[in-house]
């Protein structure tokens, strides 16, 4: 099936405001000739009653015309410069991988409400030459506001 | 989960296909149906109304023309058509049911009555027609017409006398501009009052035609592959303006603008809060409102004691009775609100510092205002999700709060009869609580809300809002 792996470098998958986050995504069971460009992002969301809103903290498109999608250079390796995304040499013959370092900004924390929940992702998109679009994405946590219980004393 | 058919999906409220080709194969098929429709529309009206407009005033000549005779012409029609038709010798310009052909005097004699082909007559209608005389071609000429309203329609009635009262208009012997062909003189067209606006018609099929290439151009040149809900957020689909104005230095997104509640500063401490839905305004109105309504409510009641004196208006007064109860009703209700406002007094809550962040205690200082003595008085902070949604087509917003913590309370509070309760106390965000935060629908609210009482009034309520920060690593 084809999809995006998304790994962290940090385990657990628990992130401060302004730490950076870094790890890996490699792509599972298609050729990178085949793809049409890839959208990286690191995004918060809400969930729960109210619709649905999205920051985007940090978004990178990586197609054949920005060079992204095409041969790895000498500089690119695991882990990327600060704040990009970059193709890197591959681990295996698995598929290709590429390697991101984002630095998360002071807010909004992850939050787990009654009526609203915020989440935080990396989240890819591959789009391929035959239209079809898949979505991939790993939550982490920022911040350490626990569950919201009820305290109504 | 509910499953979707193939070619629809919908989610909150947005309806989209699956099938890219069907999508473009659905918007290229309405646009085609549009251009079309606009289309046959304006070849319908270019046709009847243009072209023959248009030959009219680019071929036809102004000539002097004297009103010699009027008559009203029974008409009848048979299915759609008019039983009596003349032979025609420019078919583009007068056809069917509206056509007609301007009769000389010599063939005016010709014309059938009765059934055609053994069919019944469907229809009856009065066609006013003038005798116009001219001089075209070197001769004079009487023709009869009818008076049309435009070049294609003229003017028919369903009655003699309403036939008879529209040539009441026109004196025999005036004398009128109308419209003659250079080529065949014994046609003549009389346009009293031409009407420009049938041409608005055009705006329809007009506007059909540009909806449907729009909508086509759009559909063949919009990009094949879909845009990320990322990608919309990043270039401000889904942020309003409001949002983005906030925190304007950008060190805390989606925390809101700490500016709007130190832009005042304080007596005892360094910054006065705002109060968060003052009863001012609501007040002012309701007083307004009470003033408006007890004023007409006199003015009837002296109108109505005046005519009682006179005539005994007992229906006028019975009619008065449920408008003065209500204008009762609402000036003493007012009264009351009024009383407590000014009894109850300002609430005044001063802060020592921004920002807050959890876990570090801020020093607050409450005065409470009043005419009477407390009976008691709270302080209690609470924190609050709100969310906006829509259901159907209806906005809602919802309310839950989810932390509530008195941090001040007095029985029996001793400030005295005409003088403000002061108090100083901490206030202390639980350090892993979570910040202040604003998105377009979503929020996390923080206040304090003081809650009191005065000797027999009710119970009051004010509400200050507080921003708080994300809590720092080190602080926890």
């Amino acid at each position: 099936m084809i999809c995006s792996i998304i790994q962290f470098d940090q385990k657990p998958d628990v992130f401060q405001p302004l730490e950076t986050v870094s790890g890996t995504f490699r792509l599972e069971d298609v050729e990178l000739e085949s793809v049409n460009r890839l959208e990286f992002s690191v995004v918060w969301y809400t969930e729960g009653k109210g619709d649905e809103d999205i920051g985007v903290h940090f978004f990178e498109t990586l197609d054949w015309t920005n060079g992204l999608l095409g041969a790895v250079s000498a500089n690119d390796a695991h882990p990327a410069p600060r704040n990009s995304v970059c193709r890197i040499p591959d681990g295996d013959e698995k598929g290709e991988t590429f390697s991101f370092s984002v630095t998360l900004p002071s807010s909004p924390l992850s939050y787990y409400g009654m009526i609203l929940k915020i989440h935080w992702c990396v989240r890819v998109r591959i789009f391929l030459k035959n239209g079809r679009e898949v979505k991939s994405e790993k939550f982490f946590t920022v911040g350490s506001v626990p569950k919201v219980q009820v305290d109504l004393n | 989960m509910k499953e979707h058919s193939w070619l629809f999906t919908k989610k909150r409220g947005e309806h989209r296909t699956d099938s890219q080709l069907v999508g473009l194969t659905a918007e290229l098929v309405f646009s085609a149906v549009c251009i079309l429709a606009g289309a046959l529309g304006l070849i319908w009206l270019g046709w009847f109304y243009v072209i023959p407009e248009w030959k009219i005033h680019s071929r036809y000549e102004e000539t002097e023309c004297v009103l010699a005779d009027f008559r009203i012409s029974p008409r009848t029609v048979l299915g759609d058509r008019p039983v009596v038709k003349e032979p025609v010798d420019a078919p583009s310009i007068f056809e069917d049911e509206s056509s007609f052909h301007a009769e000389t005097s010599e063939n005016a004699e010709k014309k059938e009555t009765g059934p055609v082909l053994g069919l019944p007559f469907k229809e009856i209608y009065y066609l006013p027609e003038m005798q116009l005389k001219y001089f075209a071609d070197g001769a004079e000429r009487t023709v009869w017409t009818p008076v049309f309203d435009s070049v294609t329609r003229f003017s028919k009635f369903s009655t003699e006398k309403s036939a008879e009262e529209f040539l009441g208009k026109w004196k025999i012997g005036e004398t009128h501009t109308c419209l003659t062909d250079p080529e065949d003189p014994d046609q003549v067209v009389f346009i009293p009052d031409w009407q420009w606006e049938n041409f608005l018609a055009l705006i329809i099929p007009g506007s059909l035609v540009f909806i449907g290439i729009g909508i086509g151009i759009h559909a063949l040149t919009a990009p094949r592959y879909s845009v990320s809900k990322e990608r919309n957020a990043l270039h401000g689909v889904f942020r309003p303006q409001q949002e983005r104005e906030r925190s304007p230095s950008g060190e805390f997104p989606n925390v809101p603008d700490i500016r709007e509640i130190i832009d005042s500063p304080g007596i005892q401490l360094a910054y006065r809060l705002p109060v968060l839905d003052s009863p001012a305004w609501a007040l002012f109105i309701q007083t307004f409102v009470a003033l408006l309504w007890g004023t007409g409510c006199i003015g009837f009641l002296v109108l109505t004691a005046f005519n009682f004196r006179e005539d005994g208006a007992w229906l006028q007064l019975c009619y008065l009775m449920p408008f003065l109860a209500v204008g009762v009703w609402l000036v003493g209700h007012t009264y009351i609100q009024l009383r407590n406002a000014t009894c109850v007094g300002s609430t005044l809550l001063e802060i020592e510092k921004f920002p807050i962040f959890p876990g570090r205690p801020v020093r607050l200082f409450l005065s409470q205002g009043g005419s009477k003595k407390l009976a008691w008085i709270n302080v209690v902070l609470v924190c609050e999700e709100e969310v906006v949604f829509t259901h159907g087509t209806n906005t809602r917003r919802e309310k839950q709060r989810v932390y509530q913590r008195l941090i001040f309370g007095e029985e029996a509070a001793s400030a005295a009869h005409g003088t403000a309760f002061d108090a100083e106390f901490l206030l202390e965000i639980p350090a892993e609580a979570m910040h202040s935060f604003v998105s377009a629908h979503n929020q996390v609210c923080w206040r304090v809300i003081v809650q009191g009482k005065l000797d027999r009034l009710p119970m009051f309520e004010r509400s200050f809002p507080i921003i708080v920060y994300p809590a720092r690593e080190e602080e926890k």
